[in-house]
């Protein structure tokens, strides 16, 4: 059996070890924020990463995208990530007062389909997301969500390069200071 | 309802976030009576376009009808009351009715009745069934307002000085402002009140509420922020409308507008006042809160190195005391480069966005007054605002309204609250 077999054609199929990785990596970087090891997640990122969740809209016309042309609902790149971690570490938790105490946050990924990506060294990753979150006494928040991961190969080691984050749900009842 | 009267409003029963007899009466009377925005023109460019919206809880429709007229129409098939259109946004010249197939121009007329003839007595007429529309809608800088109330002061009279502040914030450009994308929005527990009249003016919360952010650079390099020594305005423009301006102690010689692109300073210098200019590039953070729930703020955030100006407007709407809608347009000059539209969108979604780090403290300070006192001896007690009260009216000031000794203060919130308790506690009688 073939990678070709989890990955239907879009940029191609990737090799079985490939995928492997490309499995592994995801694990990985959710374990990692579900234990809030934000240094760790943040060296995963490439120095030009970009982190998108697409403003969803309900529109008249179902041929349309359910998402904004041109709005974020949240965006980041690596420096504001880098200033999201500074602002959670030891010395700024005390002001950080939306995420202090933090949320309970779990991670689940599924459906992932890992293809060739665009630009060479690439792999293009869709990724189905359920997470849970929780803060303070509140129920936990549970929602879906799919990713668009573009990973890239540096120095041997896979890297996240962009994370574009489709949500399935138009008015957000929790924070939405949660890495998806 | 809890005894507002005889009391100067240095003190605010708690209980105004909780008794159901309030959120009641604010819906008759505050939800009735005040101009309520729906939301700017440019998001519905062309004939046919519309967005469903609300006002207070009032489900609408703000459309441009076939002629290129704004309209708001309650979203409700007057035969019914089916809900006409669900989509948040789209274009039609109809509103086709799911249930019975009423069918409603884009300007509420109602054409089409199906079986009519056969079916409705002879007497019937289509004339007396069109969409409802509230009796007064206007525009004001692009912002669309609504208001339900027959005997409602015209927009601009209800504005009166409010309008200086909006031109200074909406009016600067050859071309006008646009939204840029939709508005994003998300539910928070609490009530409306609390958003209103933190954005009022709440110069108090800067230091402590976003010490993260400051420390982070977001409004400049901290050493030099907390250097420049900036003073409180507290601006009140009648009718429960109010400005603060955080202002510097100088201003540059020529006028400068930081975060701007190089052609839209221009701009402002061709088409503002002297004293708009003045207060343009003398103020790091223009301000304030529409009554009744309409928060604005002109102001620029500093991301990637670089500073980002923009104009943005946030609506708490209630869906009941304890639970707001919370929308937020982010406004950029037309005229303005797309690269650099693009950038400063970035910039102000990852500050004041929805998960943005400074707008994630707010809303955390937003939610907890609510959730904190729910009990019968919190509800009991009194919120304070002595802030400033000492201070003396100021007279010096080169803009309009009437304005307290500069200084932090939590005079726009007794203004918020004095212009609150007029409307729900003496509206009733004449609605």
């Amino acid at each position: 059996m073939g990678g070709d077999e989890l990955t239907p054609p879009a940029g191609g199929a990737l090799a079985t070890d490939d995928v492997f990785k490309v499995h592994g990596f995801l694990l990985n970087e959710a374990e990692l924020l579900d234990d809030r090891k934000w240094t760790e997640w943040l060296e995963l990122l490439t120095d030009d990463f970009q982190y998108l969740l697409p403003l969803p809209v309900t529109r008249d016309n179902p041929e349309l995208p359910a998402y904004d042309d041109i709005a974020y609902l949240q965006a980041e790149n690596r420096g504001t990530l880098s200033g999201w971690v500074a602002r959670l570490s030891p010395q700024n938790i005390d002001t950080a007062w939306s995420e202090n105490p933090p949320a309970r946050v779990r991670h689940f990924i599924t459906n992932i389909r890992a293809r060739k990506g665009d630009a060479p060294g690439e792999i293009s990753v869709r990724a189905n997301i359920l997470i849970s979150i929780s803060r303070l006494d509140d129920a936990a928040s549970v929602f879906a969500a799919e990713r668009h991961d573009t990973l890239r190969a540096e120095k041997g080691a896979l890297k996240l390069a962009l994370r574009k984050v489709y949500l399935e749900q138009n008015l957000p009842t929790w924070s939405l200071r949660v890495i998806v | 309802m809890p005894d507002m009267a005889d009391r100067t409003l240095t003190r605010v029963p708690r209980d105004v976030l909780w008794d159901e007899d309030v959120y009641a009466r604010e819906l008759r009377t505050v939800f009735r009576k005040s101009w309520l925005f729906v939301g700017h023109d440019s998001e519905i460019p062309s004939p046919g376009d519309y967005v469903t919206r609300r006002m207070g809880q009032e489900s609408v429709i703000v459309a441009r009808d076939e002629a290129g007229r704004i309209r708001i129409f309650q979203n409700s098939c007057p035969h019914r009351g089916n809900q006409l259109c669900r989509a948040g946004t789209g274009n039609s010249a109809h509103y086709r009715c799911g249930y019975h197939g009423w069918t409603f121009t884009n300007s509420g007329v109602l054409r089409g009745v199906p079986r009519q003839k056969e079916l409705m007595p002879p007497e019937f007429s289509r004339d007396d069934y069109a969409l409802t529309e509230p009796p007064h809608v206007a525009v004001y800088q692009g912002l669309i307002f609504g208001n339900w109330d027959p005997g409602a002061l015209p927009l601009e009279e209800d504005f009166g000085d409010l309008r200086f502040y909006l031109d200074a914030i909406l009016g600067g450009t050859d071309d006008g402002y646009e939204v840029y994308g939709s508005p994003s929005r998300r539910i928070l527990r609490s009530n409306w009140k609390i958003g209103a009249e933190n954005f009022a003016g709440d110069s108090y919360h800067l230091a402590t509420t976003h010490e993260s952010a400051i420390q982070q650079g977001l409004f400049g390099p901290s050493e030099e922020f907390l250097k420049f020594n900036t003073i409180s305005h507290h601006i009140n423009v009648g009718n429960g409308h109010v400005a603060r301006l955080e202002q510097f102690p100088f201003r540059p010689d020529p006028p400068m507008f930081l975060g701007y692109p190089e052609q839209t300073g221009a701009e402002f210098m061709r088409n503002l006042s002297p004293e708009q200019i003045d207060m343009k590039s003398g103020t790091f953070i223009i301000h304030g809160n529409i009554f009744p729930n309409l928060s604005y703020m002109d102001t620029v955030v500093q991301v990637d190195g670089a500073p980002y100006s923009y104009v943005w407007f946030g609506l708490w709407q209630p869906r009941g005391p304890h639970e707001i809608e919370y929308s937020n347009w982010h406004l950029f000059p037309k005229s303005a480069p797309k690269e650099w539209k693009e950038r400063a969108h970035f910039a102000v979604v990852n500050t004041v966005g929805h998960g943005g780090s400074i707008s994630a403290d707010d809303t955390e300070i937003v939610e907890s007054m609510v959730a904190a006192n729910r009990g019968e001896v919190a509800r009991g007690q009194d919120f304070v605002y002595e802030l400033g009260s000492h201070y003396p009216q100021d007279k010096g000031s080169r803009y309009p309204g009437e304005r307290v000794y500069p200084g932090v203060s939590e005079a726009n919130q007794r203004y918020f609250y004095e212009h609150w308790r007029k409307i729900v506690y003496e509206g009733e009688e004449a609605a």
